[in-house]
């Protein structure tokens, strides 16, 4: 069971970089780096909400609940 | 007084008393001979040159300790003073320093042997390295907090 987040799809889809989003968002390179990896453990509302706005997107576009019996 | 400054000076106070400790042991190192001359002097019962050299043994030994204790509670204020407190280095720094407290107290409980006051002092040496290891505990609790933190975004 794990969440998937789907940014570099998202990322792609709009034709926007890490930096760019990044500095649009307000957060680091690094953090968003760590978002698009599926490393980070937690994420903000406000994070989420910047991220929704400026990829013209809904949460569960870039959220996704993989439940893998395996 | 806002809080920023009260945290400079707090932390300034702190680098005070562990150089005027580290002065202490340094006249305690120069001088050991004779405060230890003269403490045998004043003591009853005790005064021979087998009692000097025990004497001396326990306080160079317990110095070397006290030595590398200081260097690093220095080591974890600078770590503070940087603004990086709780990190691997500063858990280290404790650890070491509770090592040296528990060798003290290793050290003057077998100096009880001659001398059986010294057994007070293991018992403080002791209860000191238990409170410097409780508190690496904390830190290293607040460290793997502080990761978890960084992966927030």
């Amino acid at each position: 069971m794990e969440i998937i987040v789907n940014l570099d799809v998202m990322m792609a889809k709009r034709k926007i970089g890490l930096n760019e989003l990044a500095e649009r968002v307000g957060i680091t390179p690094v953090n968003l780096s760590i978002l698009k990896n599926n490393k980070a453990k937690a994420v903000r509302f406000s994070t989420l909400m910047a991220l929704c706005r400026e990829l013209s997107c809904q949460p569960g576009d870039l959220l996704e609940f993989r439940d893998d019996p395996e | 007084m806002n809080p920023k400054s009260t945290k400079k000076y707090s932390l300034w106070f702190s680098q005070a008393c562990l150089i005027v400790f580290a002065l202490l042991l340094l006249y305690l190192d120069v001088r050991g001979y004779w405060i230890v001359r003269w403490f045998l002097g004043v003591s009853h019962g005790h005064g021979g040159t087998r009692d000097c050299i025990l004497f001396m043994t326990t306080i160079y030994c317990c110095s070397c300790c006290a030595w590398l204790a200081v260097v690093q509670l220095w080591l974890l204020l600078r770590l503070v003073a940087k603004g990086d407190a709780f990190s691997g280095g500063s858990v280290r720094c404790l650890r070491i320093t509770s090592w040296c407290c528990f060798a003290v107290a290793l050290i003057t409980l077998v100096s009880a042997l001659y001398y059986l006051p010294m057994a007070l002092l293991a018992l403080c040496a002791g209860f000191m390295g238990a409170i410097v290891r409780i508190v690496a505990n904390t830190f290293e609790s607040a460290l793997s907090m502080r990761e978890e933190l960084n992966l927030v975004v």
